[in-house]
């Protein structure tokens, strides 16, 4: 009557940590794709929420292995943009193809398979509060390997001291760590199944400027070190500049002018700091314009 | 999906009514919504309860929750059941010559069969209900479901499958202790307080409860606690809006409870009187 295998265990391909190939996991069906296509592909889309429209037929194709900075003001649609791309939230209209793959198209069980691919740190870290940081981390592993736990507990020290923890944070609660702390474990949690695109949403929010370039400095190093595709939500220009290869800006849609596309720019970072755009020289320097209207 | 699962009782003050008549039609399709959503989310459960084994580790913590800790509670509220029916029903009886003997009957039947079930599952709607509501409702807008999601985990057999099961095998063990309690705070007060011969109260009870009723009590809270169950874990899954959204989705899910109590209490009521009847025929 079960099925034999545990949720979605065979989408996982991760090596095991050094010395214990014994433990490798099947890995997934690969998807039918090319180096030089691109890893996603936005159609078309949009995002209505009753009569609020979020966004606003979005065309964009990100290639393989892109750092990707994706800003604008609060409100523009960008965390509804990342969660579009992993399945959370269905376009009212349109499609996101990942690899060619129609990822709103899928059923429940082949949509969580595929969201194997991308690794999501939230906002908040979004970590289980029930749960220590280890088995925060440790959770991906033992949901979708078999390992024994002297394994998991080998791989979860190691992706923590990648990214600056040590093992003293390991029994603490998400309650007991500071902001930064936080969203480190978050990464840490997220790079666990060793995923092809990386999504990040606002990293830097609420961090102290040192922790911001920590964090920003981990998304680099990341993007790096494993050639994954990063997709960064930020209102953050430090973090662009230190982070992202291409930027798009995307503007509130109920402030475009009729028959305007959202995605204001689509460029490099020197470009955007370039450009003569007056919204887009406005939102570079952070000047609130007509934006700021006081009472008398 | 996030976006799919979430939606809120909707309420009257959010319809766009500019009439009466609107805001009729306002409630009765928000109604239909709420219903047809929870149909949605219960085959959804379903499917996964039937496909899937509970992931590791997620059965003994919710058992702990749900039914150890409900044990003192169940079992207080149990024995002052069976207390307060005997000092009403003694004081009704007595006024009857020879009606005192059927004490033991009339009470253990009313715990048996009606008021052990309903009362037993009201309390757990209020205790483990809100609570599964307010977790849920919390991780919902913390995105620890959606977390889950990402992580390739679906949170309806991650989270709601371990906590059907765990309602759905522990309310009906729950309701056989306060049953017990019920029966043993009514013999206490009846026979040590009223002083009513022990023998003659047993005798009448012996002969009057069967195994038909203990069986109709356990099959009403085994459906009370499938309903407590997915009412309060749609609530928290569907809840929005911070902190005030919590705090609804835990209201709802004890209100919502209450009434599937109520309204299921009578028409198993009626299937079972049905049934009884059907085959053990009067005359």
């Amino acid at each position: 009557m079960y099925s034999t295998e545990n949720t979605t265990r065979t989408s996982a391909n991760i090596p095991p940590p050094a010395g214990n190939a014994e433990h490798s996991v099947s890995a997934a069906q690969p998807q039918p794709s090319t180096e030089s296509s691109p890893i996603l592909r936005l159609e078309h889309v949009t995002v209505r929420f009753g009569e609020q429209t979020v966004l606003d037929d979005i065309c964009l194709e990100i290639p393989r292995g892109q750092s990707l900075a994706v800003i604008g003001e609060s409100g523009c649609g960008k965390t509804v943009f990342l969660k579009v791309l992993v399945g959370l939230i269905r376009p009212t209209q349109g499609h996101v193809y990942l690899d060619g793959l129609d990822l709103h198209g899928l059923s429940e069980e082949q949509l969580v398979r595929q969201r194997l691919r991308f690794g999501f740190v939230f906002q908040s870290a979004a970590l289980f509060d029930s749960m220590t940081v280890y088995e925060n981390v440790a959770f991906p592993l033992r949901q979708h390997t078999d390992w024994d736990e002297p394994t998991i507990r080998q791989r979860v020290t190691q992706q923590l001291a990648e990214i600056g923890l040590g093992e003293e944070v390991l029994a603490k609660y998400p309650a007991e760590l500071s902001g930064g702390m936080r969203k480190r474990v978050g990464l840490a949690r997220a790079l666990m199944l060793q995923p092809q695109i990386m999504l990040y949403d606002e990293p830097t929010a609420g961090l102290d400027p040192i922790m911001a370039d920590v964090i920003n400095s981990l998304i680099r190093l990341t993007h790096e070190r494993h050639h994954m595709t990063s997709i960064v939500v930020t209102h953050d220009l430090k973090t662009v500049r230190q982070v992202a290869q291409r930027v798009v800006l995307l503007y509130p849609y109920h402030r475009l002018a009729p028959g305007e596309a959202q995605i204001l720019f689509d460029g490099t970072v020197s470009d955007l700091e370039n450009a003569t755009d007056s919204r887009i020289r406005q939102f570079v320097l952070g000047q609130s314009s007509e934006l700021l209207q006081l009472a008398p | 999906m996030a976006a799919q699962a979430a939606p809120a009782i909707p309420s009257a003050s959010k319809a766009p009514a500019t009439g009466f008549w609107a805001e009729v039609w306002a409630n009765v399709s928000a109604f239909i919504t709420l219903w047809g959503d929870m149909a949605d989310f219960t085959w959804r459960m379903l499917h996964w309860m039937m496909t899937r084994r509970p992931c590791r580790g997620t059965l003994l913590p919710n058992f702990y929750q749900i039914g150890v800790r409900s044990v003192p509670v169940i079992g207080t509220t149990g024995l002052f059941i069976g207390m307060v029916l005997a000092v009403q029903t003694y004081a009704e009886f007595i006024r009857f010559p020879g009606m005192k003997s059927w004490l033991g009957a009339a009470i253990n039947a009313s715990i048996v069969r009606e008021l052990g079930p309903v009362l037993a599952a009201t309390m757990l709607a209020g205790r483990v209900g809100s609570a599964l509501a307010a977790e849920l409702g919390t991780m919902r807008i913390t995105e620890q479901i959606d977390a889950l999601w990402c992580l390739g985990v679906n949170p309806i057999h991650y989270l709601v499958v371990p906590r059907f099961l765990a309602c759905v095998v522990l309310i009906p063990l729950l309701t056989v202790l306060a049953d017990f309690m019920g029966v043993l705070g009514g013999a206490a007060i009846t026979t040590q307080y009223f002083g009513m011969e022990p023998y003659e109260y047993w005798r009448i009870s012996q002969e009057k409860i069967g195994l038909w009723d203990i069986f109709c009590g356990l099959m009403k809270s085994t459906a009370f606690g499938a309903a407590i169950a997915i009412i309060s874990c749609h609530r928290g899954f569907s809840s929005t809006g911070g902190a005030q959204g919590v705090g609804r989705a835990a209201t709802d899910a004890f209100v919502l409870s209450f009434v599937a109590i109520l309204v299921l209490d009578f028409f198993l009521g009626l299937l079972f009187t049905g049934l009884s009847e059907m085959l053990w025929p009067r005359g």
